[in-house]
C-alpha cells in the first residue's frame, strides 16, 4: 500500500494529507500508531514516532503518544455509554479512577459534550460520535493527532464547529489530517503531503504546493483544492492573471480580486437544459411519514418531478432528505397524503415494480452488493432483465471504464476501498437505464477526482446515450458545491417540511434561508458576494471555478 | 535524528491460541448477527418445543450456527463457549422469553462444540467437524432442555427419538450451514484477520 | 421482536442493589420454583414478584404488560404439554379431542406453567432493574479476565448498529430487484452474508480502535466503578431465602414437595 515515504514532522506541526481514493491515507494513519506493523501487515526501513521507534514499542505505549480517528466513525466507538467510550483508554493504562473522571470532564469539556456522560452513544447524532471519538482519543494525552476524513458525512453546520475544534487542538498537538473538505483547512494548514499510489508525490508548505503543483494535483491526482486556488490557477492560465499572494482562504482572495474587473452577464459555460417532459414523473402530494419508533419525519410536503430534470433534495442531518426519496422508491409508504410514479399510486405498487424504473444509489454502497465479483455485480441488473450476454458484456466494460472501476473486475465488492466501492455502486444503477435514478450522498468520502469523473460520466451517459438522455436525477446531499455544479433545481428539507423549491441559483440568492437550514454558500459563491460588497460588478450566479474564470475579462487582448 | 528512547526488551506471550482483540470482537459480534437473525426464530422455537415435547425442540435446527462460526473464524479453544455465553447474556438482556434459561443452552451448546472440536484437536476445521460442533452442541443441550422443561415424564423413547433428530438436523441446518458461511467468507477474502485466514486452502 | 435492551433507566431500591444478588435470587427462585410442587404456593411467590416489580421496582405498568405479553403464552404452553402426557390415573375432567385431561394432570400442568414463569418473570426484574454497566463489572469481579467480560460491552454496542445495517440490506436489496427469494440457502445467502462481511469488517475497525487505546495491553485495568455488595441485596436474598424456606417446610406438609 505505501512505498519508500519518507519525511519529517516537527512538533507542533499542522500537516494536511491529501491523496485520491486507496492513495495511502489510512494506512499511513495505522503505520503512525503501530497498528500497522504489530497487528496487521508489515513495514520496512524506519519509523519514529513522538522519539519512539514504532517497531519496537507495543500499539499501547504509541497508543498515548499518537491518537488516531478513524474513518468509520461508527465502528471506532466500543462502548455503551460516552462516559465509558472515553475512559476506555485511561482506564486500560491502569490511571486511577479519580484521575479518569477528571480527564472524562476535560475531554468532554474540550469537545463541548459536557453533561453527556450518561447518554447511550449509539443515541447520538453523527457530529456528536464524532465529537465523543475524538474526546476517546483525548483522553489519552497524546501529542500527536491522525484526522481520517473526520468531516464525511457531516452537514455544513458539525464541519465548521469540527473545523473550530481541530483550529484549537492544534495549539498543543502536532496534527496529520486528511479530509476532502479543503476550503477551510488549506488556509490554517502548516504543510502538504500529498499521496499517490502509496508514493510520496510531494511536500511542502501549502502554498508552494498548491501554487507550483496545482493542477496536476487537480487534473492528474484528482485531489480537491480549495476553489479559490482553482480559480487562481484558471485566471493565470486563461487570463494571464497573477496574484501577488497565491490565494488559500477566502479572504486571501477577496483581496487579491476586488480591484479586477468582471463582465456584466456571466458566461455560464453549459446551457441550462430545457426540460422536456410535461406529465410529471414523481407527484409528491402533501406526504407526511412517522416511522414506527414514533419519530415524525415528513410534514405536509408536496412537490412534482417531471422527467429529465436535475434536482438536489438538501438540508441538514435529519431534515427528512433520505426519508422522501425512499418514498420514490417504494421502500417507504407515506403514513399521509400520496406518492404517484408515473401517475399510479406507490401504495398499490411493491419495490420490485419500481425497482427497474427507479434507480436508487445508497449513502452506504457496501448493502446494495449482491454478487461475488466486481464484474458480476455491474451486470447483475441487466442479468436479470434477460439480455443477451455479448450485449451485457460490452455494456459491463463500457460501465467499468467510465467508473475508474479498471483492473478491480474480478475483485470482491466487499474488498473495495471507500471510494471504489461508492463508483461501483452508481455504476450498477447506471447500467439498467433507469427513469430515475436517486443519489443519496454520493459525494459522502469521495476524493474530487472520483466525483468529478463519476458526476461527468454521469453527464456524459445522459448525453450521449439515446435511452439514458431523458433520465430523471435525483441528488440527495448537503454538498453545496455538487448542488450547484449538477442541479438545476433545489428542493431545501427543513425539519421534514419543504423551505425552498426553484432554481438553484435563486436558492443561492436567499441568505437567510440558506443560515436557518444551516446550508452553507459554496466557496465561490461567498467569494463574489464578498467582491461585489466591495464594488466589482461580479455576476451573482458564478458557482463554478470555471464560470468564475470565464467571467475576468483579461487585462490584455489575449482570449482563449 | 532526534534521541530515539530505548526499550527494554520485553516478551509478549505470542501463544498459538491468545486471543486478539479481533478474536474477541468476532466472537461477540458473530452473536449478535445471529441473535437478531434468530430472535423471530426464538419465539417459534419456544412454541415448537412446548407443543412437541422432546422431539419439537430438535426440529429447528438454526440455533448453533453462531459458535460453530465463531470457532470457524478464531480457530482457538473457547471461542465457542465464549460465543455462546455472550450470546446467551445479550438474549437474555433483549428479553429473550426463557429469560435466565437461555443462559443454561448457552452453556451446554457451547461446551457441547467445543467437544467436538477438541475431539479433532483443534486442528479439524472442516464439514466433519462443523457437523459434530452443530449435533454435539444440540445433544448437550437437550440435557438442559429435558430437564428444565420437565420432558423426564415424556418416556425414554420418545426422548431417544428427540436426541436422534436433533443430532442430524442441527448437523446438517447449524454446522454445515455454518462451514458453508465460513468457507465463502474465507474466499471473499473477509477472514484475513484470523486463524481461519492464514492457511491459503488446508481446512 | 426487535432485540433492544430492556435495561430500564431509574434510581429505585432494585436499581442500586449490586448486580449478583439479584442474580443469586433468580437462581433462589428457581430452586424454589423446582423443590415445591404446590400451585398455590409457587402463585404466592409470583404474586411476591409483581409486588418487588412495582413495589420496589417502581417499573412502568405498561413495559412489564408488554413483555408479559411474549412471556405468558410461553408458561402457558410448556404447562399444556405437561398436563397432557402426566395424566397418570387421576380422575377423568374433560376430553379435549384425543387429549384426556385429568386433574392430577391439570395440577401439575399448572405447578410447571407456574415454575417457568417464576424464572422468566424473575430474570426480567433483573434484565429492567440492572445497568450492563454493573454486570459487566460484576462478571470482572467473579475473575472472569477482563477482555473477555468487555466483549460482552462490544455485542450490546453492535446490536443496534447491526439491527439498522440489517434493515438497510433488505431495502437495498429490495431496491436491486432482487425478488424475494424463497429457497432458505439462496435467502440466507442474499441476506445474512452481507450482514455478516459488514459485521467482520467493522468488528476490525473496533478492534483497531480498542487496540490504539490501549485495551489488553495490562492484565489488569481500572474502572471507574468498581463493582460492591450491598446491603439492601443481602436483606432482599435473605427475605426471599428466608420465605422460600418456610414454603418448602410448608409443602412438604402437605406432601407435595420436589415432585418432577
Ligand atoms: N485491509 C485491507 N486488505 C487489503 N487491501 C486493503 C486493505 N485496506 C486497504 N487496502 C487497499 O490498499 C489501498 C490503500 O487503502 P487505504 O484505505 O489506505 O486508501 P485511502 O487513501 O484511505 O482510500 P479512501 O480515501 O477510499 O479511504 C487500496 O487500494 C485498498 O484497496
Ligand atoms: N429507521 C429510522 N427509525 C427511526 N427514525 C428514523 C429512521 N431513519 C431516520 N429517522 C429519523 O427521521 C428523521 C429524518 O431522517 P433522514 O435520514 O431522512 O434525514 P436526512 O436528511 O437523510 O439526514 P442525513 O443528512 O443524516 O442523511 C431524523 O430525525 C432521523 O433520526
Ligand atoms: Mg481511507
Ligand atoms: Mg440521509
Amino acid at each position: 500500500m505505501l512505498q519508500d515515504l519518507s519525511f519529517e514532522v516537527s512538533r507542533g506541526e499542522f500537516v494536511l494529507v491529501l491523496g485520491a481514493s486507496g492513495a495511502g491515507k489510512s494506512t499511513l494513519g495505522l503505520c503512525l500508531n503501530g497498528i500497522v506493523p504489530h497487528v496487521q501487515g508489515a513495514t520496512e526501513g524506519e519509523l519514529i514516532v513522538a522519539a519512539h521507534r514504532v517497531r519496537e514499542w507495543p500499539v499501547s505505549t504509541l497508543g498515548s503518544k499518537v491518537g488516531i480517528i478513524f474513518q468509520d466513525v461508527e465502528s471506532q466507538l466500543c462502548m455503551l455509554y460516552v462516559r465509558d467510550e472515553v475512559a476506555f483508554g485511561p482506564e486500560n493504562l491502569r490511571i486511577p479512577s479519580a484521575e479518569v473522571e477528571q480527564r472524562v470532564s476535560d475531554a468532554l469539556q474540550f469537545v463541548g459534550l459536557q453533561g453527556y456522560e450518561n447518554k447511550f452513544v449509539f443515541e447520538l447524532s453523527g457530529g456528536q460520535k464524532q465529537k465523543v471519538a475524538i474526546a476517546s482519543v483525548l483522553a489519552m494525552r497524546p501529542e500527536i493527532l491522525f484526522l481520517d476524513e473526520p468531516t464525511a458525512n457531516l452537514d455544513p453546520r458539525s464541519t465548521n464547529e469540527l473545523v473550530d475544534l481541530i483550529g484549537r487542538l492544534r495549539r498543543d498537538h502536532t496534527i496529520l489530517i486528511f479530509e476532502n473538505k479543503v476550503d477551510q483547512l488549506a488556509g490554517i494548514a502548516d504543510r502538504l503531503l500529498v499521496l499517490d499510489g502509496g508514493r510520496l508525490a510531494f511536500d511542502g508548505p501549502v502554498r508552494e504546493v498548491l501554487e507550483e503543483h496545482g493542477d496536476t494535483l487537480v487534473n492528474e491526482l484528482g485531489v480537491w483544492i480549495p476553489q479559490v486556488s482553482e480559480v487562481e490557477l484558471g485566471l493565470r492560465r486563461r487570463k494571464h492573471v497573477r496574484s501577488a499572494v497565491f490565494p488559500l482562504s477566502l479572504n486571501e482572495a477577496v483581496e487579491q480580486y476586488a480591484p479586477l474587473n468582471f463582465r456584466g452577464e456571466p458566461a455560464r459555460t453549459s446551457a441550462p437544459r430545457p426540460v422536456i417532459a410535461l406529465k410529471p414523473t414523481i407527484e409528491v402530494d402533501r406526504v407526511g411519514f412517522r416511522y414506527d419508533d414514533g419519530t415524525v419525519a415528513l410534514r405536509d410536503v408536496s412537490f412534482n418531478i417531471r422527467q429529465g430534470e436535475k434536482v438536489a433534495i438538501v438540508g441538514p442531518n435529519g431534515s427528512g432528505k433520505t426519508t422522501i426519496s425512499k418514498h420514490f422508491t417504494g421502500l417507504l409508504k407515506p403514513t399521509s397524503g400520496r406518492v404517484l410514479i408515473d401517475g399510479a399510486d406507490t401504495h398499490k405498487l411493491s419495490t420490485r415494480d419500481l425497482a427497474r424504473r427507479i434507480g436508487f444509489v445508497f449513502q452506504n454502497p457496501e448493502h446494495q452488493f449482491v454478487r461475488d465479483s466486481v464484474r458480476d455485480e455491474v451486470a447483475f441488473s441487466l442479468r436479470i432483465g434477460g439480455m443477451d450476454e455479448a450485449e451485457i458484456a460490452r455494456r459491463v466494460d463500457h460501465e467499468i471504464e467510465i467508473f475508474n472501476l479498471k483492473g478491480l473486475e474480478d475483485r470482491h465488492p466487499f474488498s473495495l476501498s471507500g471510494g471504489e466501492r461508492r463508483r461501483l455502486s452508481v455504476a450498477t444503477m447506471i447500467i439498467a437505464h433507469p427513469e430515475v435514478l436517486v443519489l443519496d450522498e454520493p459525494t459522502y468520502g469521495q476524493d474530487k477526482s472520483n466525483t468529478v469523473r463519476m458526476m461527468d460520466s454521469l453527464f456524459k451517459a445522459l448525453a450521449e446515450d439515446e435511452a439514458v438522455q431523458e433520465i430523471t436525477l435525483i441528488l440527495v446531499t448537503h454538498d453545496m458545491k455538487l448542488v450547484a455544479g449538477y442541479a438545476e433545481r433545489a428542493i431545501v428539507m427543513r425539519q421534514g417540511r419543504v423551505a425552498f423549491d426553484g432554481p438553484t441559483s435563486q436558492l443561492f440568492l436567499d441568505p437567510d434561508l440558506l443560515r436557518d437550514t444551516n446550508l452553507e454558500y459554496p466557496p465561490l459563491f461567498e467569494l463574489s458576494r464578498a467582491l461585489r460588497d466591495r464594488g466589482a460588478m461580479v455576476p451573482a450566479s458564478l458557482l463554478r471555478p470555471e464560470d468564475f474564470v470565464a467571467s475576468v475579462r483579461a487585462l490584455q487582448a489575449i482570449e482563449p | 535524528m532526534s534521541q530515539v528512547a530505548v526499550r527494554e526488551p520485553q516478551t509478549t506471550n505470542k501463544g498459538r491460541y491468545r486471543y486478539t482483540t479481533v478474536d474477541i470482537v468476532v466472537i461477540a459480534v458473530i452473536g449478535v448477527v445471529f441473535g437478531i437473525l434468530n430472535s423471530p426464530m426464538g419465539v417459534i422455537y419456544q412454541a415448537f418445543q412446548a407443543a412437541f415435547g422432546p422431539i419439537g425442540s430438535n426440529i429447528w435446527g438454526v440455533f448453533d450456527i453462531s459458535q460453530v462460526l465463531a470457532m470457524y473464524i478464531v480457530r482457538k479453544p473457547g471461542a465457542a463457549f465464549i460465543n455462546m455465553m455472550i450470546n446467551g447474556l445479550v438474549q437474555m438482556l433483549s428479553g429473550n422469553p426463557a429469560g435466565a434459561i437461555t443462559l443454561g443452552w448457552g452453556f451446554t451448546q457451547g461446551v457441547g462444540t467445543e467437544v467436538a472440536f477438541a475431539v479433532f484437536g483443534y486442528r479439524r476445521f472442516d464439514w466433519l467437524a462443523c457437523f459434530l460442533g452443530g449435533a454435539l452442541a444440540q445433544e448437550f443441550a437437550n440435557f438442559w432442555t429435558y430437564y428444565i422443561y420437565g420432558f423426564g415424564k415424556a418416556g425414554l423413547g420418545q426422548l431417544l427419538l428427540g436426541d436422534l433428530v436433533g443430532f442430524f438436523t442441527y448437523g446438517v441446518m447449524s454446522g454445515l450451514i455454518a462451514f458453508g458461511i465460513g468457507t465463502f467468507l474465507r474466499r471473499a477474502g473477509v477472514l484475513k484477520a484470523f486463524k481461519a485466514g492464514e492457511q491459503p486452502k488446508a481446512a | 421482536m426487535r432485540m433492544t435492551m430492556q435495561y430500564y433507566r431509574a434510581n429505585t431500591v432494585m436499581h442500586r442493589m449490586d448486580a449478583l444478588t439479584k442474580f443469586l435470587w433468580i437462581i433462589l427462585l428457581g430452586v424454589l420454583g423446582f423443590t415445591i410442587s404446590d400451585p398455590l404456593m409457587l402463585a404466592a411467590l409470583v404474586l411476591a414478584l409483581v409486588f418487588v416489580t412495582f413495589g420496589l421496582g417502581r417499573l412502568p405498568a405498561g413495559m412489564v404488560l408488554r413483555m408479559g405479553f411474549y412471556f405468558f403464552p410461553l408458561s402457558l404452553a410448556a404447562g399444556f404439554f405437561q398436563m397432557v402426557i402426566r395424566s397418570h390415573g387421576t380422575t377423568v375432567l374433560a376430553h379435549l379431542g384425543p387429549l384426556a385431561v385429568t386433574s392430577g394432570g391439570l395440577q401439575f400442568g399448572a405447578v410447571f406453567g407456574l415454575r417457568i414463569m417464576l424464572i422468566a418473570f424473575a430474570s426480567l426484574i433483573f434484565v429492567w432493574t440492572t445497568d450492563p454497566r454493573d454486570l459487566i463489572v460484576s462478571i470482572i469481579y467473579l475473575r472472569v479476565p477482563y477482555r473477555i467480560a468487555y466483549a460482552v460491552f462490544v455485542a450490546l454496542r453492535f446490536v443496534p448498529l447491526l439491527e439498522n445495517e440489517a434493515a438497510v440490506i433488505r431495502e437495498a436489496q429490495s431496491v436491486r430487484g432482487v425478488e424475494q427469494v424463497h429457497g432458505r440457502i439462496e435467502s440466507l445467502k442474499r441476506y445474512v452474508l452481507p450482514l455478516l462481511l459488514s459485521a467482520i469488517r467493522k468488528s476490525e475497525n473496533t478492534a483497531v480502535a480498542m487496540d490504539s487505546r490501549a485495551f489488553g495491553a495490562f492484565p489488569t485495568r481500572t474502572y471507574i466503578k468498581e463493582f460492591r455488595w450491598t446491603a439492601s441485596g443481602i436483606i432482599f436474598l435473605m427475605t426471599f431465602a428466608a420465605a422460600g424456606a418456610i414454603l418448602i417446610y410448608a409443602a412438604a406438609l402437605r406432601g407435595n414437595l420436589y415432585e418432577r
